[in-house]
Parts: structure tokens; C-alpha cells; sequence
């Protein structure tokens, strides 16, 4: 049994309850927020060892937004931050994540992909890069993504992996 | 039903089989378009039987693995693109590397499935693909008709159906894999939730169906000497269930009869729109005042409620499409995001207005003005 603390932070009620059955039969205690305002204050109150957040929320990049917020803070930059997604994550076996979207994105100049989500294969090296509003593409190093519908097998291991 | 001819490119004859047996019979439909899809599979063991295949028969997705005898896979997709087929590729690959999606996406490939891939992953891609494909071929037709706007609405839509799915699945699968043990009573909140948003949804599809019939003009007017006090009266009646569940009172105040030439549902459409906003967005023991009246020569109906209100920056927002106001206070509250696009634009059919007056954690104020048609 553990006593790790995990932070889900989404809009959807039904998910932050799915999730939080799952983590709390696994022995995890779990906070939970509805945005990136109160899942800022839970960061601050609860210091939890682990984030979960969604991507869209009351605007459409607040996930991202909060992921780059915890990797910012001197406080909370070794916080392990999964990503909530129902888009495909691009996988790659090269060592420069950041060279390969830049490059991917150059490739895609024909669609209007505004965010990838990209993970190394082999060292498990993640981020994510998106246009934020004012046009420019921003970079986001994080721990790894969590597809949707949110799976067991697949979220526990994950977390298991990066609380190690 | 319409057939998608799907051509699989793989040396390897398990993986064909394979595939072919994962979509043989599976049917995919997408809520916002009318037809469904289900998939005839032709196989094709190198590039080159793939090339006699496609100079003979029309194919609409292609599965390319990239490792082939002979010519490779990402060399062959270079060929096909240059034909500009009205297909679309995805690719096949045993490592999913990026580089190679770098490569295939500029040439067409539209998507990758990793090999070893579940018939899960499968089908998720093609379902993926198939709806690209429709949109696609969509988006042509509708550019001639000078309508890209719906487009929009649609990948919205897409999403708004998207977050309910996903919650449900969720659920059944906590169910399935019984994380909250064998009891059965132990799941009871999951299952209703579960039922509450595929009322949701089901709400958001019937809002939609209104949506595009006013929208397209194929929704028939029934026009004909109606009593709207009487359809007034109705439609409270089946908005009392609603209102005991939110502890809210309604307070009408009809005058005795008032005919005017409309069409009954769509009457009602606008009383129920605005009563169930006025009740969903209340407070705990809240107010509603309904009121009809005849002025000069026009019809008004005030619907006031003591719930929660909106800001300014709300109220700008709130007649737009798939636009509901996001906070805490409205986290709990479901709906579709389109009842008052449908209001408005039934009130304009009838060449009325709409007046909002509202204040945050006051209330809100819908006066809708309709001319008197006799």
C-alpha cells in the first residue's frame, strides 16, 4: 500500500470521479480540482506527489497552460505531470523531442495542426507543442499522457512507473 | 449503409487475416452524419498486386504497411499521392518512429497504426479515417455550396459527444473490471450518472435535429389559430417535475386566452427554452415569474428567475453556439449549449426580438417581443 498523494485536476465531474475510484482503490489518495485556478491552490495546499490534468477546460489550452505553470515553479518542477488526451501521440525514437515537432509541424504546414504530443519511445521523454494564441508554438516538457476514456490498466502502470 | 472499399498492403498473410477480421463486420456511425459505414476488404500481398488493384477498382482507404518486398511501403504511398486518388492511406508500421510519419504525412498518409496493434486500435483508426474521409469528400461538396461554416459546428459537435462517451466508457469499464467490488448497489451512482449523460447527449442530438430544421428550412410550419396561453399552460405542466427536483417555484401569470396565428411546436419550443434555462441556471428555493401579456400590437412574454445571473462578458456569449457559460455555479448543470440559438432564430422567423436583462447572482430576465399575428 501506498500513501501517495495524486491531484486530478478536470472539468468533467464524471471523470475526476473515474479516476478517483481507480487511484483510491489502489491505495492513492486523491485531491481533485475543477480548473487551473483551484487545481493551483491544491497544488500549493495539498503538495501533491503526482498531477493529472485535463487539457480542455474553461479555455481551450488550460491543461497546458497548468503543466507549464508546475514546471515552472521552483516548488513543484519534480511534480510528475500526466497529460489527458483523446488526441494520438506521436511516438519517436529520436533523442530531440523539441527538433522532431518543430520539424513534424514544418511537414504539416498544409493542415492546421495546432497541437502535437510527442514521447520517446525508449527513454519515455514527453512534451507537447502547441500554438498558443498569439500564434507562436510553445513547448512543454512532461511526463507522459493518459489516453481516453481513461483505461485502468494502462493509468496505473503509468503512475506506478513515475512515482517509483 | 455505405461500403468503404479498404485495400490491405501486407506481405505478411496473418496480418491481412488479421485485419480483415477485425473489420469484416463492424459497422461505424457517427452522430452527426446520417449514414452509416461498414467495409469490404480487399488484400494485396506487395505494392505492386496493390497498384493492379487500384487501376481496377475504385478504393477508399488503404492500409499500408511500410515493410513490403519489392518496392517499400513509403515509396508506394509516393506513387499513389502523385495519382491524387480520392482515397485515404493509413500506414502500417512495426515501429511507430516519427521520422517515418514525418515522410509519410508529406506524402498523404493520413495516419499510423503501430504494429502489434489490438483490434481495439484498429478499429479506432479506421473509424478515424472514415470519418477524415467523409468530411473530405463533405467539404468539397459544401465549399460549392459556399457553407464551410457548418464545418466548424461539426468539429464542436464532435467534441461535445466526445467528453459523454468517454465518461460512460469509464464507468462500464470500472464496472467491468468490478473496482468497486461485486456488490451491484455499489456501482448505483456510476449507472445513473451514466444514464444522465446519455440523456445528455440524447438532448444535444434532439437540440441539433431543431437546430438544422429551422436552420435549412426544411422544417415545415404548421401555421394555425393557436391559444399560446394554452400552450403556455401545457408547457408548464411538464416543467413541474424539473422544478420540484431543483426546489424552484414558478409563479405564472397568464392573461385568460390570446390566439395568434404559429405553429404550436415551435411555441412551445421557445416557452420551453426559456422556462428550463430559468429553472436549470435557479438557486436552491428560487423563483421563476412567467408572464404573458398583450401590448399594443404585440405579444410579450417575460420569464424572470432569481438564480444565478451572468456577467457582462457571459451575456455577450450567450446566444452563440455550443457557447455555455462555464463556471462553478454551472459545472452541475447539463445542457447541449444550443437552446437559445434555437430561441433566437425561431424568434426571428417570427420577426420578434429578444431583451436580456441580468445580473450576476441576481438574476436573469428574458422579454421576448413577438408582433401579433392574428
Amino acid at each position: 500500500m501506498t500513501s501517495k498523494k495524486i491531484l486530478v485536476v478536470d472539468d468533467d465531474i464524471d471523470v475526476i470521479n473515474i479516476i478517483e475510484t481507480i487511484l483510491t482503490n489502489e491505495g492513492y489518495t486523491v485531491v481533485t480540482a475543477n480548473d487551473k485556478v483551484e487545481g493551483w491552490k491544491k497544488m500549493q495546499s495539498e503538495k501533491p506527489d503526482l498531477a493529472i490534468l485535463d487539457v480542455m477546460m474553461t479555455t481551450h489550452f488550460e491543461g497546458f497552460e497548468m503543466a507549464k505553470q508546475i514546471i515552472e515553479s521552483p516548488e513543484f518542477k519534480n511534480v510528475p505531470v500526466l497529460i489527458q488526451t483523446s488526441i494520438d501521440v506521436l511516438q519517436t525514437n529520436q533523442q530531440d523531442v523539441v527538433r522532431m515537432a518543430h520539424e513534424y509541424r514544418k511537414s504539416m504546414s498544409s493542415r492546421d495542426i495546432d497541437v502535437l504530443l510527442l514521447e520517446n519511445v525508449d527513454t519515455g521523454k514527453a512534451g507537447i507543442d502547441y500554438l498558443a494564441e498569439d500564434g507562436k508554438s510553445v513547448f512543454i516538457p512532461v511526463n507522459g499522457f493518459i489516453k481516453k476514456p481513461v483505461d485502468s490498466k494502462k493509468l496505473l502502470p503509468a503512475i506506478a512507473k513515475l512515482l517509483k | 449503409m455505405t461500403t468503404l472499399k479498404v485495400l490491405v498492403v501486407d506481405d505478411e498473410p496473418a496480418i491481412r487475416s488479421g485485419v480483415i477480421r477485425i473489420l469484416k463486420n463492424h459497422n461505424v456511425s457517427f452522430p452527426f452524419i446520417q449514414e452509416d459505414f461498414d467495409f469490404e476488404l480487399i488484400e494485396a500481398g506487395t505494392a505492386e498486386i496493390a497498384t493492379e488493384i487500384l487501376e481496377k477498382t475504385k478504393i477508399d482507404i488503404m492500409l499500408l504497411d511500410n515493410k513490403l518486398p519489392g518496392m517499400e511501403g513509403i515509396e508506394f504511398l509516393k506513387i499513389v499521392s502523385e495519382k491524387k486518388l480520392d482515397l485515404a492511406v493509413m500506414m502500417i508500421t512495426s515501429h511507430a518512429s516519427l521520422d517515418l510519419a514525418v515522410m509519410a504525412t508529406r506524402r498523404g498518409a493520413y495516419n499510423f497504426v503501430p504494429k502489434p496493434f489490438t483490434p481495439q486500435e484498429m478499429r479506432a483508426a479506421i473509424e478515424s479515417i472514415a470519418k477524415h474521409l467523409y468530411l473530405k469528400r463533405m467539404t468539397s461538396t459544401l465549399k460549392e455550396e459556399g457553407k464551410q461554416i457548418r464545418f466548424k459546428f461539426l468539429s464542436v459537435l464532435s467534441h461535445e459527444l466526445k467528453s459523454p462517451i468517454n465518461a460512460i466508457e469509464g464507468y462500464l469499464r470500472i464496472m467491468q473490471e468490478k473496482q468497486a467490488g461485486e456488490n451491484i448497489n455499489n456501482y448505483k451512482v456510476m449507472i445513473e450518472r451514466s444514464i444522465d449523460r446519455i440523456k445528455g447527449m440524447r438532448g444535444l442530438i434532439m437540440d441539433m435535429l431543431d437546430l438544422t430544421k429551422i436552420e435549412s428550412g426544411t422544417k415545415t410550419q404548421n401555421l394555425k389559430p393557436v391559444d399560446i396561453c394554452e400552450i403556455a399552460r401545457m408547457t408548464l405542466d411538464s416543467m413541474y417535475p424539473l422544478a420540484i427536483q431543483k426546489n424552484v417555484k414558478i409563479y405564472p401569470d397568464l392573461i385568460e386566452e390570446l390566439t395568434v396565428t404559429a405553429d404550436p411546436s415551435e411555441v412551445e419550443i421557445i416557452f420551453n427554452n426559456l422556462i428550463s434555462n430559468a429553472v436549470k441556471y435557479n438557486k436552491d428555493g428560487g423563483k421563476v415569474f412567467f408572464t404573458i401579456k398583450k401590448q399594443d400590437e404585440n405579444i410579450i412574454i417575460i420569464v424572470e428567475d432569481t438564480g444565478i445571473g451572468m456577467n457582462e462578458e457571459e451575456q455577450k456569449q450567450l446566444f452563440k453556439e455550443f457557447v455555455r457559460i462555464k463556471n462553478q455555479k454551472t459545472q452541475q448543470i447539463s445542457g447541449s449549449g444550443l437552446g437559445l440559438s434555437i430561441l433566437q432564430k425561431l424568434v426571428d422567423m417570427y420577426k420578434g426580438n429578444i431583451q436580456v436583462d441580468s445580473k450576476e447572482d441576481v438574476g436573469t430576465k428574458f422579454t421576448v417581443t413577438l408582433p401579433l399575428i392574428k
